[in-house]
């Protein structure tokens, strides 16, 4: 496809900018739009998502999903807004994810607009793969990685994480404050850890998950997948350990 | 912590193929679980892999906190280290059959570390 062409086919697609508001497409499914635009917002944002009829505004950061700030035209239990919301919350996920389909199923079309927001930590959050699941949207990408996959399935039990290809950093997820820290292991501590490994005992050859609890913090530790020329470390919660445990064998 | 401690968890879980207890800044093995045939070398293999995942006490690995309790998955098999008690150089080691159940296993494991029976 020609520069021309790729041009002429973006200017008859999504986003289109009207102001301040980004259109975005709702040809593959508005709740899909929504997921997408949350995916892409790394820096702390309110993204205002704005459809004829209704509103929702949500607080994000670093993938994840921290509150629902406002909401118009749909119902939504009043507790939930301005509320931090946690993997632990109870069924915080499920009720999120019925207020996100209400307004997606109601929205013909969609705007955005998103807000900067400073100092927002994602010490509670939502991780936006167990919100595609109990929407009901499919988590598996075909042409993704077996390491990518793995993700994808322990997001709700990763506080944090760094994913590298051939050595450089090609995603972060999470915490500020974990991801820093992950960080420091990944310069000072990782390339030794495994090198050591590798001539410690050369016979456990990867692809490897290793799981060391509670060495990030209390209930936190810290996970090293390494499969081909991919490597993540993930900070996890302690109460996931089976379960990405379980994943990486469904994975590798 | 004795042989019987470990027999008794392998008895649980025949999943497990090696049991041990051992001292992992110096590399000793104090004790191996009755039904555990592993060649000195792989028991030395172990040892110091376990030093290297949950760190020697004065020197974490990974992360900045002493690691309690590891886990390797790798394709054939699950390795779990775990500090034991009081003294942060000595470890249990077990390899075992992925087919195991992960969790329970590092329950009783948990439970034998800190001076309970399995």
């Amino acid at each position: 496809m020609t520069l021309a062409e790729r041009i002429a086919a973006l200017a008859a697609e999504n986003p289109q900018y009207e102001g301040a508001a980004r259109v975005l497409s709702t040809r593959g499914g508005a709740a899909e739009a929504i997921i997408e635009e949350m995916n892409q917002t790394v820096l702390g944002s309110k993204l205002l998502f704005e459809s004829d009829e209704a509103s929702l505004g949500l607080l994000v950061v670093g993938r994840r999903l921290v509150s629902i700030e406002s909401v118009s035209g749909i119902d939504a239990p009043a507790d939930l807004l301005g509320t931090e919301l946690s993997m632990d919350g109870g069924d915080q996920v499920a009720q999120v994810s019925e207020v996100i389909k209400a307004f997606a199923e109601a929205a013909k079309s969609l705007r955005v607009t998103s807000v900067s927001k400073a100092n927002v930590d994602t010490a509670d959050s939502l991780s936006l793969q167990a919100l595609q699941a109990a929407m009901g949207l499919d988590v598996d990408d075909p042409g993704a990685s077996p390491l990518q996959r793995f993700m994808t399935r322990i997001d709700a039990h990763a506080a944090a994480s760094l994913q590298l290809e051939d050595g450089a950093v090609t995603k972060t997820q999470g915490s500020i404050q974990l991801v820093q820290g992950l960080k420091i292991a990944l310069s000072t501590q990782l390339s030794t850890f495994l090198d050591s490994r590798q001539a410690t005992c050369p016979s456990h050859a990867d692809p490897s998950l290793t799981l060391c609890q509670d060495t990030v913090g209390p209930g936190v530790g810290m996970a090293i997948a390494v499969h081909g020329s991919e490597i993540a470390l993930v900070a996890f919660r302690a109460d996931g350990l089976a379960e990405i445990c379980s994943a990486w064998q469904r994975v590798a | 912590m004795q042989a019987a401690d470990l027999d008794q968890l392998i008895t649980r879980f025949p999943e497990c193929i090696i049991a041990a207890y051992a001292d992992i800044t110096t590399g000793v093995v104090y004790l191996t679980s009755g039904g555990t045939k592993a060649p000195r070398e792989a028991l030395n293999e172990l040892c110091a892999e376990a030093a290297l995942t949950i760190g020697l006490p004065d020197a974490p690995t990974l992360g900045a906190d002493l690691c309690p309790v590891a886990i390797k998955l790798v394709d054939h098999a699950l390795f779990v280290y775990a500090r034991v008690g009081n003294d942060p150089g000595d470890a249990l080691l077990f390899m075992c059959r992925t087919e195991i159940e992960i969790q329970p296993f590092l329950d009783a494991v948990g439970y034998l570390a800190l001076g309970g029976a399995a």
